[in-house]
């Protein structure tokens, strides 16, 4: 029963279930840091399972020291710092390891266990989806009947300690949620963070190049998700609007190094307007993608003279913004600068683009025909909408004009563009995202990467800017439809390799399916965004307003009503731990006992029930066979060698009637 | 229990002193168990305010929420420490009297009408080796607190401190219980064998014999009677235990008296008088003794040599 207080793990048991959790809550880093880090602490930990069964391993100071050097080199090897995400997740990684070799007591158990929990922590740093968060929910868990293995010592059985730590889990939960809502937020960060590289994050760029929007094409990551108050807009309408794009060098387009002033006037704006929130996801660019046109918005934006709305700051966590847009709209006449630059071209178009610009301008000088002449020409050329256009080496628009013919939409839109600029038609290419899939279960419109596009804006006298979609007259199921991933891959549209292809033909019954799962999940995720990872400081006040909090006061006295009402829940639950009920005999015999006790007769503690009796009769003598006959009841049910059920209605029936 | 004045309410010697000792058992309750969070909690607290600060740097409610879900699974595995040790009741065990530079051993009994189990209980005692143990539910568990013995007399029990860090070592409850629970310490034996003294009116024998050799009889065994008379060939052959008596003349009447010890120090005196009553007693001797407004008139046996100990222990006391 007794174990001194000085044993640091009451049994092997305990402590490779310690190390179990480490490992456990360490493994998905795995996706996130090199794998050399990874296989250093997997190693370490390896090394300390054996050392439970072989003391003689225990490394000595000498290989310690080198270890701790290697686990550093191994750090800077990778990441040639030690601070930032990456750095500093591994660094702590190999301290855990480290410190796992060096586990000698209970205080040493306890460095682990929170360097455990710090590590969880990191994680989130690179991911913080549902999976993730249920699974460190359950790491959590482990860790803490680690504790209560540590201190309850080897009488407490694996599944009482299991159990224990997850009544513990579930009781916190209330609690961590009032925390999560009410406890006060601050803006962060607090203090400069390392530009940490991004990497693998999947998003527009800020030039246009063969291939920068269609390397988004397969990419089914949401971009963002949008809540519309009302009906949302047809799919023909889902222009989301991003960069503008008005200098090329013949090979790329790019964005200029500053933003210009916005000396624009505002549009004239007409019909109906969408109002809805956008959930965008980290994409770390300052772009805001609304609806073409948005007319208001959050004041932290701004809107450039391209009618682009910007963050101060890049986005890197998960933002959402509130935007109404109007899909009438007419923009205001052209500055000089606006019309120089609308006009730029990087030399002088080859023979066949002007021959062919010029056979348009010949039949209709009129912009509005040249337009509609261009789409035609689309449309009626063998034009083909494709992900895999061949490599174009030079002379990227007229070659794809005249000869490949194969493109994908940023191949169409800059083309389109060039035209227009050559017919002297003032024109600048848009990229954004174009559709996006309703979402029945979740009711949102959600675009993902797949959906980026590129199209066209010409300046059209008293119509302003109005958008062209070549893609469109090429592919117009694109536009209306939107793209389909998964149809793309089955069709053998994107195929690309024969294997692929056979495994999409068998998926297509299943893809019926995998549509609503995928829908339902999609949801999930989107409601997790949008009440769990967009809380921040700014939703938190807006939500205390809400609840009419206007002060630290209001703030404090929710935070201390909640945390006393979960606290109160738990209480009960934990705290009725009452003898369990009495024997029934025993209750009645209580009764008897009680209904003397009124008439005078007490029985002394110590007097046995036959001893009281004898007294009760002598002193009651009217009583004396109804107080022999229930003691004697009593005793039988209470001491006799078999219980007859029928006793205890008997004893009942007659305390019942039992009067003094 | 009786409620406390506000002045008793508010004394910090409360905490660690706890309330008067009572006769009865003591049922830990609210009044009576204190709670602080321990070392690792305090770690722990550091861990979380870091935690915090990251959280709020990365803007990451994944992190706030593993913050925020450790502080509350911290929180409430305060109450699971109150829960251990709330209801729990100490009441005082047997105890035998010691000798003083020997161990006393308090017995209390832990018992637990809760339907659940009661884990890692730690009970500490001035001066004692501290003991763990675990209560199983509605179950009773003895405790044994050993104290080395100074001197003579009663041994109070002193503060018994009731405590656990279960289930995560967070937090530390404890509570300070007073029991009315002594312990009877006999002087120390002396350590040289002295001589008996010499009986008056037998100047003639310088001794008395330690053991008498005239063999008088049997008769029935006694409790307190020497084990080297029983005889044991008797009992060997399975009849009750059969005392073997020896003559015991007036010269066998040992009369120990205050005055016959020499010196002037009270305790070696006394420790000279234990000696004496313990070797008489080992001798199957009848003795008395005499101290100082205390006579024990001849007799011999368990109870009488208890009796002449306790007399000696608690002399000008």
């Amino acid at each position: 029963m007794k174990t001194p207080a000085t044993s640091f793990m009451p049994d092997r048991t305990q402590e490779n279930l310690l190390l179990f959790s480490v490992f456990f809550i360490a493994a998905p880093h795995i996706l996130n840091l090199g794998e050399g880090i990874v296989l250093y602490f997997s190693l370490l930990a390896a090394w300390r399972l054996a050392l439970g069964y072989r003391p003689a391993l225990q490394p000595g100071r000498l290989l310690l020291f080198l270890l701790t050097l290697s686990g550093a080199a191994l750090v800077y090897v990778d990441y040639h710092r030690f601070y930032g995400r990456e750095a500093g997740a591994s660094l702590f990684l190999v301290g855990l390891g480290l410190k796992l070799m060096e586990m000698r007591n209970r205080r040493d158990v306890y460095l682990v266990v929170y360097l455990t929990f710090f590590v969880a922590l990191t994680q989130y740093l690179f991911s913080q989806s549902i999976p993730l968060a249920i699974y460190t929910l359950a790491a959590v868990g482990l860790l803490i009947s680690v504790l209560i293995g540590l201190n309850a010592g080897p009488v407490l059985s694996l599944k009482t300690q299991f159990k224990m730590a997850a009544s513990l889990v579930a009781q916190a939960l209330p609690v961590m949620v009032v925390l999560f809502v009410f406890f006060p937020r601050i803006a962060g960060p607090l203090w400069k963070l390392p530009d940490d590289p991004i990497s693998g994050k999947t998003g527009l760029s800020d030039t246009i190049e063969p291939g920068s929007v269609s390397r988004l094409a397969l990419s089914a990551e949401p971009a963002f998700r949008a809540d519309f108050e009302g009906e949302p807009p047809p799919p023909a309408e889902r222009y989301w609007r991003g960069p503008v794009f008005w200098r090329t060098d013949g090979k790329r387009w790019s964005l200029p190094s500053e933003q210009r002033r916005n000396d624009a006037q505002m549009p004239e704006f007409s019909g109906s307007a969408y109002r809805y929130t956008v959930t965008l996801e980290p994409h770390q660019k300052k772009w805001v993608f609304a609806l073409d046109l948005p007319k208001a918005f959050p004041g932290d934006l701004v809107q450039t003279p391209e009618y682009l709305l910007l963050t101060q700051q890049s986005i890197n966590e998960r933002r959402q913004y509130t935007i109404t847009s109007y899909p009438n709209y007419r923009t205001g006449g052209l500055s000089p600068t606006e019309l120089e630059q609308g006009l730029q071209l990087p030399e002088k178009p080859s023979t066949r683009v002007l021959r062919l610009v010029e056979r348009w301008q010949l039949s209709s000088p009129d912009p509005r025909d040249i337009v509609n002449k261009a789409l035609l020409h689309f449309q009626e050329e063998p034009f083909v909408y494709t992900l895999n256009p061949p490599p174009i080496r030079d002379k990227l628009v007229d070659t794809f004009l005249f000869e490949t013919r194969k493109g994908f939409c940023e191949h169409y839109a800059t083309a389109f563009v060039y035209l227009m600029r050559v017919a002297a038609i003032p024109a600048r290419v848009v990229t954004g995202y174009q559709g996006g899939q309703w979402n029945p279960v979740g009711k949102f419109l959600e675009v993902r990467q797949a959906d980026a596009h590129a199209w066209a804006e010409v300046w059209l006298a008293g119509q302003g800017w109005t958008r062209v979609d070549p893609t469109a007259a090429v592919a117009p199921h694109r536009i209306e439809q939107g793209i389909n991933l998964d149809q793309q891959v089955t069709d053998g549209e994107v195929s690309f390799n024969p294997v692929e292809r056979a495994l999409a033909d068998a998926a297509f019954d299943f893809r019926d399916w995998y549509d609503r799962a995928r829908l339902v999940w999609a949801s999930v995720d989107h409601a997790w965004n949008q009440w769990v990872l967009s809380y921040n400081p700014e939703n938190q006040k807006r939500f205390w307003e809400a609840l009419g909090i206007v002060d630290w006061r209001g703030v404090i006295s929710w935070l201390a009503a909640l945390l006393a009402l979960c606290g109160l829940l738990v209480g009960l639950w934990l705290l009725p731990r009452r003898k369990p009920k009495s024997d029934p005999a025993v209750a009645a015999y209580d009764r008897f006992l009680k209904k003397l006790a009124r008439g005078g007769l007490t029985k002394r503690t110590g007097e046995g029930p036959r001893d009281f009796a004898v007294r009760a009769a002598s002193e009651r003598p009217e009583a004396k066979e109804a107080i022999g006959a229930i003691t004697t009841l009593f005793l039988r049910i209470r001491y006799g060698r078999q219980a007859d059920p029928l006793d205890l209605d008997q004893l009942r029936q007659m305390v019942k009637s039992f009067r003094i | 229990m009786a409620a406390l004045t506000l002045r008793e309410r508010l004394d910090p010697r409360r905490f660690f002193r706890g309330e008067k000792a009572t006769d009865s058992s003591i049922v830990l309750s609210h009044r009576r168990i204190f709670i602080v969070p321990s070392r690792p909690g305090f770690a722990l607290a550091l861990l979380l305010l870091i935690q915090w600060l990251t959280a709020i740097n990365y803007g990451n409610n994944l992190a706030f929420i593993l913050t925020f879900l450790l502080a509350a699974a911290a929180m409430s595995s305060m109450l699971y420490s109150y829960r251990n040790l709330s209801g729990l009741s100490v009441g005082a065990g047997k105890t035998n009297p010691v000798f003083a530079g020997d161990q006393a051993c308090f017995e209390l009994r832990l018992s637990n009408s809760a339907a659940l189990p009661r884990y890692a209980i730690g009970l500490k005692l001035k001066d004692a080796q501290p003991v763990r143990l675990d209560i199983p539910a509605e179950g009773n568990v003895p405790a044994l607190l050993r104290v080395k013995t100074e001197k003579r007399g009663w041994l109070d029990l002193d503060t018994v401190t009731v405590s656990t860090a279960f289930p995560l070592g967070l937090f530390y409850a404890w509570s300070p219980i007073n029991l009315k629970h002594r312990v009877l310490v006999y002087p120390r034996p002396a350590k040289d064998r002295p001589p008996f003294p010499l009986s008056e009116g037998d100047h003639a024998n310088n001794r008395p014999r330690i053991s008498s050799d005239d063999f008088q009889g049997f008769r029935a065994y006694q409790s307190g009677d020497p084990f080297k008379h029983i005889h044991w060939k008797s009992l060997a052959k399975g009849r009750d235990p059969q005392i073997k008596q020896y003559a015991s003349g007036e010269t066998e009447v040992l009369h120990l008296n205050w005055a016959d010890t020499p010196g002037t120090d009270t305790e070696a005196r006394l420790s000279r008088l234990c000696r004496w009553v313990l070797d008489a007693e080992q001798a199957g001797m009848r003795y008395s003794l005499s101290l100082p407004g205390t006579a024990i008139a001849q007799d011999h046996g368990a109870s009488h040599c208890r009796k002449c100990l306790k007399s000696l222990a608690l002399f000008d006391l």
